[in-house]
């Protein structure tokens, strides 16, 4: 034995040209690959600053859509403020025997309309002068004598007196200018029809409480007709509905590349080998970040070097795991996901023994493996989506890529 | 030859130094890829990809001794792991649990050879085998250290041993040596 140690301590190898041609091209590949690796990241990063940019979006969108909701709710109080003060200087220009020169505005119908803006039936008190059979107007001793408080109250304003608070011609004051007149004909019987109920209460002599609860929509075009001309609001664009489902199903094809191929007596170094890996997964949403699932995965592939390749030389690789998905994006289009997933996994290797009796031997073993997995989903309709996928199962180290198509439930 | 300057020279990315160092590393240790690996071609590839690692990690060694004995354990080292890794799915198979066995087998059939015969012949054992004989009988590693490293039993590592030697005194005895055999699957 120490003869044998001592010439293999002594042994020399002469020098191998090649071997040296060899060293410096993996010096070389270690060098682009290096290169690739940045370029790697950059690219990641472009991806994913595109979905990210639609997530920002989507977000900032989705803001100004509620917003809009409450500054609809809230104009209306805001609105009547800044109109009950131009009318009272106008009122008040008149008394000094100013030429008014503002267009008026006719008060009740750009009430009713904005009314019809806000597609919520709410509860409206409306004070009303009134006066014993007469038609109604709004005239200037109206006005003069108009002492009620608006800036304290919220929601009333002032409007012809009748018992509908529609009315299919309006009365022209003096104030009111012949453009004004032109639209006294225009008809309204829409939001008439849209008025569900209307009450009257009497307060004190000149004055009563209507109050209505309108059951209004805006489904008809025609509601907005008006809003050009009268009410410089416009109407809230009718929105498409999305549903959002927690649960997923997806299917998976995918590429990859792994070793099926012999290496038994370890003189042919294993290589990687095209082959297929089929995935089905279940996921539910926990909340906007977490989601929990479950998947099944078949993988096989053939050794190139077998050409009977179905029973003799192939590789072929079954899990059940258990999944995390943490999303990076989850809007309702986009969705950007890291899985990490991990569970039992049957390995079988068939090949060929390299001796002389060419016998088949089988390998095979069930132990823990995991999977870690990059998807981007995509939804073109609320519940059908197709993600792209790019993953590593920890079993020979194998990446995989591939296409997936999902539905929502 | 100063290997301090040599490494400076490696350091500063000189190609007529590092090809200097390359010839003295593997003048003096390729046969240790060479001995675990089944091929030269396979032994290339590990030694190679060893010696990346060792140009880009290298210190100023001041002697030529300390750095052939640092480059000798990263490449010792480097050559375990990769037959291990390729032995490890046949383990299941081929790493029989043994209790109780005669470790001795007579290396007469190979002492007469020469280092380059004996090398051709461990070349046509399989990785286990190869593994604990070139472990054993060349690097002079005990059996226990031998058990540690693979992660298996002391008596299994005396086992593939004795079936080493067994095997080779019978491809000695065929003279059957073929140096660096390339082989192919066939049906």
């Amino acid at each position: 034995m120490k003869d044998l140690q001592q010439k293999y301590k002594a042994h020399k190898t002469p020098f191998d040209e090649s071997a040296f041609e060899h060293f410096k091209t993996i010096q070389r590949k270690r060098k682009v690959g290096a290169k690739i690796h940045s370029w790697h990241i950059l690219v990641v990063v472009l991806l994913l600053s595109i979905p990210a940019a639609f997530y920002i979006s989507s977000l900032i969108a989705s803001r100004d859509v509620e917003i809009q909701d409450v500054s609809l709710a809230s104009n209306q109080e805001v609105r009547q403020d800044t109109e009950l003060e131009t009318f009272n200087t106008n009122k008040t220009k008149k008394y000094d025997n100013e030429i008014v020169t503002k267009e008026e505005k006719p008060i009740a119908t750009k009430h009713i309309l904005k009314e019809k803006i806000i597609n919520k039936p709410t509860l409206k008190l409306i004070t009303t002068q009134k006066e014993a059979n007469s038609t109604p107007t709004i005239t200037e001793e109206d006005i003069v004598n108009d002492t009620h408080d608006y800036s304290t109250s919220t929601n009333q304003y002032l409007t012809t007196q009748n018992n509908d608070v529609f009315s299919d011609k309006i009365d022209i004051t003096p104030y009111q200018t012949p453009t004004i007149a032109a639209q006294k004909t225009v008809d309204i019987t829409q939001a008439k029809n849209n008025t569900q109920k209307t009450q009257t209460a009497e307060l004190f002599d000149t004055q009563s409480l209507i109050s209505e609860m309108p059951l209004l929509k805006h489904e008809d075009v025609q509601d907005f007709e008006l809003l050009p001309i009268l009410n410089p609001v416009a109407p809230p664009t009718p929105t498409k509905t999305w549903a959002h489902y927690r649960n997923h199903l997806k299917l998976s094809h995918n590429y990859i590349r792994f070793y099926p191929e012999s290496n038994l007596l370890g003189l042919i170094p294993g290589s990687k080998t095209p082959s297929y890996f089929i995935q089905g997964e279940y996921f539910r949403e926990l909340n906007k970040i977490i989601s929990l699932g479950s998947s099944v995965g078949y993988a096989r592939g053939g050794d190139p070097n077998t050409q009977v390749q179905d029973s003799l030389g192939y590789q072929r690789v079954t899990f059940a795991h258990l999944n995390l998905y943490l999303f990076l994006v989850n809007s309702k289009k986009h969705r950007l996901y890291l899985k990490a997933g991990s569970g039992i996994t049957n390995a079988k290797k068939q090949v060929i023994a390299m001796d002389a009796t060419n016998s088949i031997l089988i390998f095979e073993r069930t132990n823990m493996a995991a999977l870690m997995e990059f998807s981007y989903s995509y939804h073109f309709t609320d519940q059908w989506f197709m993600s792209a996928n790019v993953g590593k199962i920890w079993y020979d180290d194998t990446l995989y890529l591939g296409l997936s198509l999902g539905y929502a439930f | 030859m100063n290997v301090k300057n040599l490494i400076e020279g490696v350091k500063k990315r000189e190609p007529d130094k590092e090809r200097q160092l390359y010839v003295l590393l593997y003048e003096n240790l390729f046969k240790v890829p060479l001995a675990y690996c089944a091929d030269k071609e396979e032994a290339t590839g590990v030694f190679n990809y060893s010696m990346v690692d060792i140009f880009k990690n290298i210190i100023g060694f001041e002697d030529e001794q300390s750095l052939l004995k640092w480059a000798y354990r990263i490449l010792k080292n480097d050559c375990i792991d990769h037959v291990r890794k390729k032995a490890v799915y046949k383990k299941k198979l081929l790493y029989v649990e043994a209790d109780n066995v005669e470790s001795y087998v007579s290396n007469d059939a190979i002492s007469n050879l020469n280092m380059d015969e004996i090398l051709a012949c461990i070349s046509q054992l399989n990785d286990t085998h190869r593994l604990c004989f070139v472990m054993y009988e060349l690097e002079g590693m005990t059996h226990k250290e031998i058990a540690d490293k693979l992660n298996i039993k002391v008596n299994t590592s005396k086992w593939y041993l004795a079936e080493a030697k067994k095997k080779l005194r019978e491809i000695v005895l065929r003279k059957g040596i073929i140096y660096y055999p390339k082989l192919k699957l066939t049906l």
